[in-house]
């Protein structure tokens, strides 16, 4: 649960007007009596349509791609605006205090007299890769899985259910903390955990999906001309689910970064030198009285980050169905 | 009744299997076996020696037999022995467990508290300026992050202000009841803690009121020409509660997870606590146990939900 975006149980079924023909502009052919044909829009603007309106989520996306950016360019901006690596110690600047004349202490140096401000950079892109990288795990586990159940129903879909019900019951962080003990943890370890940990939420889904897209017709039409189980799946169920849960699996990487500060917070996630913005935390806990600034940086983005993640995720949820944001009944 | 509990019964023991298979599995798949966890570090041994501690400890036997013989002393009660402390899990567990208790279940008492008027407000004041104010501060609860909200904490009142107490559960040389001392230490843990509980449950009032406020005998109270707090209160509110009790499978959880940091946070002596000393030093038996453990009690928790919610609310015991 604390892996999967808590906002949301996950849905059972959407209808797919995702693509085509939403917002289009229809002209009828009617008589020119006054000159203009009236324009007759399709009630539901396009999904792209309605998130622009609103400014939230048009702030959100400007947080998250300048993120990114600032992540990817880590290196060159290090090397030319801060002139300090992310790993560079200078123990007669430790716990330096924030100073504007100096880029590389803008934010204050850490106990080793690291920048800050590039450390907190290149956690940046630590983060958002793991992020990134655990949605990818969880989308390919969780559609494969689902598929199979859904397609292929009885025993199949018996055990897909007991499985992601067993991976649902067990306090998640608690099942990492394992996890890192038992293996060395870095940035793969800790990818391919997430998204092991998540795939249950997108398997359910796509089960769902698949139960209800295997009866339509165009499935029975191509089971009719001879289409083998692999190509119906790939062909014709595949590119009607892809979309919506390609969309849900990102939103879910809000939830991994949660996840993954908390773990390199506790000294089992990343661990030094490399920074990720959760173990930069680790320190600063020693030095509360000593250099308060050190906490603002890293829990500010941790917070933007994934605020601006689950903001987005609301917004794309109502913009493709505003059922999806409803809470599963019983 | 009986059948529908019965079944419920049967997955929850089922699922339970499923968890301990997973945790002996992981534990079976780190490289080298536990027994060269467990002397690691310690003096030179001849390789006689290990085989011989592998023998004393059955490593040697066949997987599934070592699955079975751990599961039957899981279900008798022993949950192994701490690498560290040499001491029986199952004790260590039952002397902090209630701890995490007092901090999880005070942190849901004011999930609720706050939650569910928060959640009805916003409700009744759908697009609203507080609406929207609400909204965005639900959303902002899941997306703080509980360990940095806890430092935030200690850095403002306790290190900064010295309103309250850096941590522990009782200041030393305290007495046992002094209250005073004991709600001191509670305040930051409970109230951090329970921001996710709060924001969940806020989110999950509104849609449940925005759905009841849609149904057919709300627009009839209304048209009775019943005040609106009275629909309000009478109608809306108390239908809206009943899914109040499914909400709580999901908060448990978070509650658990979450206690694992604010415990280390605010060094609150609890199950949280023991878990991550006990990963720092690498003791996975103890790690074994608490997963276990916490996994079994939260199936218990959602059995009794799903029944509670069978009892309140016949139609889901039918289906």
């Amino acid at each position: 649960m604390a892996v999967n975006n808590p906002l949301h149980g996950a849905p059972e079924s959407v209808p797919l007007h995702l693509r085509g023909g939403a917002g289009q502009v229809v002209r009828f052919p009617v008589a020119r009596v006054q000159g203009r044909a009236p324009e007759i829009r399709d009630r539901r603007p396009s999904v792209v349509a309605q998130l622009r309106r609103s400014p939230l989520t048009v702030v959100a996306v400007s947080v998250l791609l300048t993120l990114g950016l600032l992540g990817l360019a880590a290196d060159w901006l290090s090397a030319s605006v801060f002139g300090v690596g992310p790993t560079e110690q200078n123990l007669r600047a430790a716990y330096a205090r924030p100073d504007l004349a100096n880029p590389a202490l803008w934010l204050g140096a850490d106990e080793l007299g690291r920048s800050q401000i590039v450390r907190l950079l290149y956690a940046a892109r630590i983060s958002l890769a793991v992020g990134l990288g655990a949605a990818a795990v969880n989308l390919t586990v969780g559609v494969l899985l689902g598929l199979a159940a859904g397609y292929y129903r009885g025993p199949v879909d018996d055990a897909l259910q007991w499985l992601a019900s067993t991976f649902r019951s067990v306090p998640s962080l608690f099942l990492l903390l394992l996890v890192a003990v038992l293996f060395q943890p870095g940035p793969w370890v800790l990818v391919c955990v997430l998204g092991l940990i998540s795939w249950p939420g997108t398997a359910l889904f796509v089960r769902g999906q698949t139960l209800s897209l295997r009866e339509r017709e165009f499935v029975n039409a191509a089971r009719a001309t001879g289409a083998s189980d692999w190509r119906l799946m790939r062909r014709h169920l595949l590119p009607n689910l892809l979309p919506l849960v390609v969309t849900l699996a990102a939103i879910d990487v809000g939830a991994m970064i949660l996840t993954e500060s908390s773990l390199s917070f506790l000294g089992l996630g990343i661990m030094p030198p490399t920074a990720s913005w959760g173990n930069m935390l680790t320190n600063a806990v020693g030095a509360l009285g000593r250099a308060p600034w050190l906490v603002w940086g890293p829990g500010t983005l941790i917070f933007v980050t994934v605020l601006s993640l689950y903001l987005l995720g609301d917004a794309v949820r109502d913009a493709i169905d505003p059922r999806l944001g409803a809470p599963r009944r019983p | 009744m009986t059948r529908f509990i019965l079944r419920r019964l049967i997955q929850a023991v089922l699922t339970l299997f499923g968890i301990t298979i997973l945790t002996f599995t992981l534990v079976r798949l780190a490289p080298g076996d536990p027994v060269s966890l467990m002397v690691a570090g310690t003096a030179e041994m001849t390789a006689a020696d290990l085989a011989a501690v592998r023998v004393a400890y059955g490593v040697d036997e066949p997987i599934p037999q070592q699955y079975l013989r751990w599961l039957g002393r899981m279900l008798s009660g022993d949950l192994g022995q701490s690498l560290l402390y040499k001491r029986p899990v199952a004790q260590m567990i039952g002397a902090t467990l209630p701890n995490t208790l007092q901090l999880s279940g005070l942190a849901l008492l004011v999930a609720l508290l706050v939650g569910v008027p928060l959640g009805t407000l916003a409700a009744l004041r759908r697009g609203s300026v507080v609406d929207q104010a609400i909204r965005i501060l639900s959303v902002a609860g899941h997306a703080i992050p509980p360990f940095w909200l806890g430092l935030l904490f200690v850095l403002t009142f306790a290190v900064q202000l010295r309103f309250f107490p850096v941590g522990g559960m009782l200041t030393i040389g305290a007495h046992d009841w002094d209250l005073g001392d004991r709600l001191a230490h509670l305040v930051g843990p409970v109230l951090t803690l329970s921001l996710a509980g709060i924001a969940n449950y806020t989110r999950y009032l509104r849609t449940e009121v925005l759905d009841v406020l849609a149904q057919d005998y709300v627009r009839t109270a209304r048209a009775k020409g019943l005040h609106a707090r009275t629909v309000a209160l009478a109608h809306v509110l108390r239908n809206a509660l009943l899914p109040v009790i499914t909400a709580l499978g999901g908060i448990l959880a978070t509650l658990v997870s979450g206690s694992l940091v604010v415990e280390h946070v605010f060094a609150w002596p609890g199950m949280g606590r023991l878990t991550f000393e006990a990963a720092r030093a690498k003791d996975y038996p103890v790690i074994m146990g608490v997963v276990v453990l916490t996994s079994a009690l939260l199936l218990l928790s959602y059995l009794i939900r799903d029944v509670v919610y069978g009892v309140v609310d016949p139609r889901v015991s039918r289906t």
